[in-house]
């Protein structure tokens, strides 16, 4: 600033003060800036003349202002506004709303969950369905060769008869004949017997082919002469009872009846 | 009260909550508009037209506006294009003329002759001859000169008004009046 007042001269056109005067002109300089501005217009004719003349036009333009702009009306400034609701219409739209929204917002867990379940459910269903198809299938295939495999799904059998058969065979022979056949042959001809008949029961699932005759034969001494028992076995063992393989199960064991068998002797 | 909100809070609750809360804005901005509009374009109609789309844009676009930014300022920039819009529509219409590219515009300006100086003020005269003078200076300076005297802004709120440099105001509005002045020099109307 300091430096544009040194340069300045009363008429010279090159006072670069266009923002201090147009500043000064409405009023918006600093006291700073309008000392500086004041001293230089003291000395510059030019600069004076422009803030004259600038102040001169604002003037009109005020008063042009004045005498047309300020006796128009405002305009009607019509906003379009979202149509009005009364108070109950909006609070009931807001109700329905948040009452569908609750509608589907809840159910939505629920529908999963059910979903899932449903989708469980359906695979059982399909399973057991499966499990007992085939079960049926077997019975039946079984059973057009063998009746009395028809009994065997599930049903305890009693081991009873044949314990009683071969303790009375056992019974017998002990009391009235000599053995001409060895024991340990006697009682390998009754386990081979009895294992065979086992096996074939045992394998649960499969088809099996059972013969009519689920006898143990036990060697029976009558008058010296050994002969071929047969026992019939009144009620088919379940598949649990025969589950002996390994001397496993609790309930009967072959070795128990051979047991019997040699105490009986 | 809504009286009580600033401009950018009054924005906000038409945003959020009620839309008519707007109509605070139109009351407090309307006629500093309408003024910047009839500042810039010649015709009261024309004046009025633009007003009126500014608001309805201004209220069309609530949510596009910036919270960093004046209310004041965004309603100026949209009256201020509005403004711009038409004057080039009426530009390829031929009828303006306020022609920026016109030699005539360049040329200094004299009073309408065709006006009787027996019928006429010396008031009125000057009042003319500002106007046209006014009207006759490009659309830039044109808008500064308009937001200045008719609104009565600062050079500070013009500056943020029109997102420009502080200095570029104050630049832009001395060349205004420097061709204001030599297209009055002329008249009747003493401008030294």
């Amino acid at each position: 600033m300091e430096n544009k007042m040194l340069d300045s001269t009363k008429y010279n056109p090159q006072c670069r003060f266009n923002d201090e005067i147009i500043s000064f002109v409405y009023d918006e300089i600093d006291d700073a800036a309008k000392s500086i501005l004041v001293k230089h217009l003291a000395n510059c004719q030019n600069c004076t003349d422009e803030v004259n003349a600038f102040s001169s036009i604002s003037y009109s333009i005020q008063d042009w202002k004045k005498e047309e702009f300020a006796n128009l009306a405002s305009p009607s400034i019509y906003i379009p506004y979202p149509a009005e609701k009364p108070v109950d219409a909006v609070n009931s739209t807001n109700n329905y709303r948040k009452m569908i929204r609750r509608f589907f917002t809840v159910p939505t867990t629920f529908a999963k969950t059910a979903a899932a379940f449903g989708t469980v459910a359906v695979i059982l269903g399909f399973g057991i369905f499966l499990s007992i198809h085939y079960l049926n299938n077997s019975t039946e295939t079984a059973g057009t060769k063998d009746t009395a495999t028809e009994q065997l799904p599930m049903r305890r059998k009693s081991i009873e008869p044949i314990l009683e058969k071969v303790d009375e065979v056992a019974g017998s022979s002990n009391a009235e004949v000599k053995t001409e056949v060895p024991i340990e042959k006697q009682k390998t001809a009754a386990i081979t017997d009895f294992q065979t008949s086992v096996k074939r029961i045992k394998t649960f699932g499969e088809k099996v082919e059972v013969k009519k005759s689920n006898n143990v034969k036990a060697p029976k001494k009558n008058s010296g002469k050994i002969e071929s028992v047969e026992i019939d076995i009144q009620e088919i063992p379940g598949l649990t009872d025969f589950a002996l393989e390994n001397n496993e199960s609790d309930d009967i064991k072959l070795s128990d009846i051979f047991a019997e068998i040699e105490t009986d002797r | 009260m809504i009286s009580e909100l600033t401009d950018e809070q009054i924005v906000k609750l038409a945003v959020d909550e009620n839309p008519d809360a707007f109509g605070e804005i139109v009351n407090r901005w309307e006629r500093k508009i309408f003024a910047l509009c009839y500042g810039m374009l010649k015709r009261e109609d024309e004046a009025k037209d633009a007003t009126q789309e500014t608001f309805i844009a201004a209220y069309k676009n609530l949510e596009g506006f910036r919270g960093d930014a004046k209310v004041s300022s965004w309603l100026h920039r949209i009256a201020v294009n509005k403004c711009l819009s038409r004057m080039r529509r009426d530009k390829s219409r031929s009828e303006s003329f306020l022609d920026d590219d016109n030699p005539a515009a360049d040329q200094v300006f004299t009073a309408d002759a065709n006006l009787s100086p027996s019928k006429l003020t010396e008031k009125n005269e000057r009042t003319t001859a500002v106007r046209q003078a006014v009207q006759a200076l490009p659309a830039d300076l044109r808008q500064v000169v308009v937001m200045k005297e008719f609104e009565e802004m600062t050079f500070q709120e013009i500056s943020d008004a029109m997102e420009m440099p502080l200095s570029t105001v104050k630049s832009r509005l001395y060349t205004a009046l420097k061709q204001l002045r030599a297209k009055l020099k002329n008249t009747q109307i003493e401008v030294v």
